[in-house]
């Protein structure tokens, strides 16, 4: 009960910080931020990067921070914005004064502690936008996604403000009733590649480059390039080591993969509260959840310093999928070509997980990475359809396709592994002369206007 | 023409009446409206559909009971016919203006035969939704047999020559070079026999439905879904050539219709989480709870054998040349037998691709 009581008391703070938001997000300006988010964003990007007295993260470096499944807190150069805002195993903490030995030491009043200025989903589906429309509407902030998405956040936002939350002496989840504020970045209905927009959000800092790409798939195994296998497993000690919590969203937990926001619906108890998107993603005449979209973040100066974030990895070999157009290997096609035009990858957060794994294993990542070639890649989505801990077996059998296909471009790797790599900040330094390329001007003249 | 499993809308709609509570002034409205709903099916024009009770009849029933077809202007008069030869045989003497099939050589060799034609997929054999299985013994997955590229020198015990299921073997080795001439095949009338070939060693493989290869595989056999190698069209929509002719506004009609029907379909039926997982659509559990009514098979077995249906409803004509192409090698078809003379994709507009622009980006 005590740890019910804690995330009552950590839903009212979240309330109370949104009410006062305005006043306290001032750290752009070098004033105070509230001792509560100096203390998330030392947590999430290291307290050697977040100046202790403003909360100011380093105006230098860009730091990513990994919060489960393909979720990022990303600081640019000061700049703080969330890629994605759902968490796996959203459990209940413990009471004060206990360890969190928690899977995920994680809450969603972090995510609003942290005050980032914007969301951005790569896609609707309930492991990559539960927690979206409650963090936006807290804290006054755009969610850039496809139209559809924001159909489905706009339906959040009406479900949770009606929620009579008696579980929770009916606070009210968010501040009002109003619709968030979610900016379409893409045409409605459209197929995928035919539009390649800008996102104003972060300039003059930095240009955010966005196109429509395809969903992971599912499609019949490629003759042409060698099928490794995936072995999905998770590490046998993980029940032991991470039994399962009480889930914040009111489900029973979901087996070893535990809290997914789609569990089995229980009567709510204090604390748990449904902060999930509706429908997983998709409504009737609107369905938002596959429709992914495709990001590269591009500095405006310092070697035109960049990543790409795709958290999910399409079979556009085929042009397989669910949007207009599709299927078409000739719009999967147009896609690499895309990927092929880009300013220069410096970094590739991008999807290791596909649906289509079982069928053609990683070859749908390595497919999209010998087009961007990044210097470095950072493999995401390591904690659904994948099961927990089997993030090695991934590396492993992107190691073997690598080798089997003979692929002709090897990043670097950064690869992460559940849990241990949540919060671990990734620190880079956009000035370092590695970055630069001849290249990178023309591109960004081209694709950043 | 109409036998005891023919169900229509307005027939439906009748029976929707009789389940209502008997609150005198409710149920004078209830039969004001009924009077209103048969007066309005009396301007409809009929429309006679041919299925059989299987999976594979669920969009053309969920076109029915959603009014898709009414919205057409459309009275569908679907007919449970026992088989599909008999289906095909209706449609030809024009007892029936549409029937759904499987797209098997016997079928092909008919349709050619009696100028019917496709003018809509109804399901595929597709990744993810199998609809057949190759099940290896232990002693042929212990020898070496593992997979598709190891087919040649086997022996492949198959329910028919002229099974959808053959023509997807031989794409499966087509995509992945394999020369099937070396594979010998055994036709064994019926599953049961079939899998008294393959525990008695006479064959080192199966062909059978996914549902009952699943069933099957309990002495450690390997099973290998077809649709995890190629996808094909397994079943279609077909008329004749004569109702073509002087039909063509009705079969547009029904083509509005069947295509809202197919949307209708992958929107409860086919979506899927990241994982594949699948989420039941709004309506899922309503759509259940009719076919199982309408198909006699229980709930869980439909649940097992989830259909794959373009969401779009449009002929793969390309795939279906392949097919016809396939059934003339084979001896099923005439040399002079063409594709077009067995389908007309004008109905399902096609299944051409938008070209993607190759623009410059755009400010958002």
């Amino acid at each position: 009960m005590n740890a019910t009581r804690a995330v009552l008391a950590t839903l009212l703070l979240a309330s109370s910080i949104g009410s006062v938001q305005a006043d306290d997000d001032r750290d752009d300006h070098g004033r105070r931020a509230s001792a509560s988010t100096i203390a998330v964003r030392q947590r999430f990007f290291g307290a050697e990067n977040v100046d202790s007295r403003t909360g100011v993260v380093d105006r230098e470096r860009v730091i990513f921070a990994w919060t489960t499944n393909a979720t990022l807190a990303v600081s640019i150069r000061g700049r703080i914005v969330l890629l994605d805002t759902y968490l796996n195993r959203l459990e209940l903490p413990p009471p004060p004064g206990v360890s969190d030995l928690r899977r995920t030491p994680i809450d969603v009043s972090d995510l609003v502690n942290l005050h980032p200025e914007a969301i951005f989903l790569g896609h609707g589906h309930g492991d990559h936008a539960d927690n979206a429309a409650y963090i936006a509407k807290w804290l006054n902030i755009p969610i850039y996604a496809s139209p559809e998405t924001c159909d489905v956040m706009q339906v959040d936002v009406k479900r949770m403000y009606n929620d009579p939350n008696t579980a929770n002496r009916g606070v009210r989840i968010i501040p009002n009733g109003n619709p968030v504020n979610c900016v379409p970045v893409v045409s409605r209905g459209s197929v995928p590649g035919t539009e390649i927009n800008n996102i104003p959000q972060l300039e003059p800092l930095a240009c955010i480059i966005v196109f429509k790409h395809i969903h992971s798939g599912t499609v019949p195994t490629d003759p042409d390039v060698p099928f490794v296998p995936v072995v999905n497993s998770s590490d046998p000690r993980e029940t032991q080591i991470y039994p399962p919590g009480t889930c914040v969203t009111p489900t029973q937990p979901n087996g070893i993969q535990g809290c997914g926001g789609n569990g089995t619906p229980t009567t709510p108890v204090p604390g748990q509260v449904d902060l999930t998107t509706t429908g997983f993603g998709t409504i009737p005449g609107s369905p938002g959840g596959a429709i992914s979209l495709f990001y590269q973040f591009v500095l405006r100066d310092d070697h035109h310093f960049n990543f790409v974030w795709h958290n999910t990895t399409g079979p556009l070999k085929e042009g397989a999928g669910s949007d207009p157009g599709l299927p078409s290997p000739a719009v999967g096609a147009h896609l690499f070509s895309i990927m092929d035009s880009l300013p220069p990858t410096d970094i590739e957060l991008g999807s290791i997980v596909s649906a289509g794994y079982a069928t053609n294993g990683v070859r749908d990542p390595v497919m999209y990475q010998q087009h961007l070639k990044p210097q470095i890649y950072i493999p995401l989505h390591m904690t659904n359809v994948a099961v927990l801990s089997s993030s090695l077996e991934f590396k492993k059998s992107y190691l073997q396709t690598l080798d089997a296909e003979k692929a002709p471009y090897r990043p670097e790797l950064r690869w992460m592994v559940d849990p241990n790599d949540y919060l671990r900040p990734m620190v880079y330094d956009p000035s370092d002369k590695r970055w630069a390329n001849p290249l990178k001007d023309s591109r960004v003249r081209q694709f950043c206007r | 023409m109409r036998r005891s499993g023919e169900i229509s809308e307005r027939r439906r709609k009748r029976g929707k009446l009789a389940g209502l509570p008997s609150l005198v002034p409710l149920f004078a409205l209830v039969l004001g409206l009924a009077g209103a709903a048969r007066a309005a099916a009396a301007a409809l024009d009929a429309v006679r559909i041919g299925i059989v009770r299987s999976p594979a009849a669920a969009v053309m029933l969920i076109a029915a009971e959603q009014g898709y077809f009414r919205d057409a202007g459309l009275e569908a008069r679907i007919e449970f016919l026992p088989s599909e030869a008999s289906i095909a045989e209706a449609v030809a003497t024009r007892k029936l203006d549409i029937g759904a099939a499987t797209l098997t050589g016997s079928f092909f060799k008919y349709a050619y035969r009696h100028g019917l034609k496709l003018i809509a997929p109804e399901t595929a054999d597709h990744t993810g939704f199998p609809v057949d299985a190759l099940l290896i013994s232990r002693t042929a997955r212990d020898a070496g047999f593992r997979g598709v590229r190891d087919l040649p020198g086997r022996r492949i015990a198959g329910l028919q020559p002229d099974s959808a299921s053959r023509y997807g073997l031989a794409k499966i080795g087509e995509r992945f070079h394999v020369d099937l001439r070396d594979t010998r095949m055994v036709w064994s009338g019926t599953a049961a026999r079939a899998l008294e070939a393959l525990h008695g060693g006479m064959v080192d493989a199966v062909i059978l439905p996914y549902r009952d290869a699943t069933r099957a595989a309990n002495k450690g056999e390997a099973l290998l879904r077809l649709s995890d190698f190629a996808v094909w069209e397994e079943t279609a929509v077909f008329t004749s050539g004569d109702t073509i002719r002087t039909q063509h506004r009705l079969l547009e009609r029904f083509m509005e219709a069947y295509q809202r029907g197919t949307a209708e379909y992958a929107a409860n039926f086919l979506e899927s989480d990241d994982g594949g997982d699948q989420i039941p659509g709004p309506r899922y559990s309503r759509y259940m709870e009719l076919l199982a009514r309408e198909t006699h098979i229980e709930p869980a077995m439909l649940a097992a054998d989830r259909r794959y249906v373009d969401r779009r409803g449009r002929l793969d004509a390309e795939e279906l040349a392949r097919q016809v192409k396939f059934w003339q090698q084979e001896g099923w078809l005439p040399r002079g037998a063409t594709a077009s003379d067995l389908m007309d994709v004008s109905f399902s507009d096609g299944a051409s691709s938008p070209t993607p622009a190759s623009g410059a980006p755009s400010r958002h």
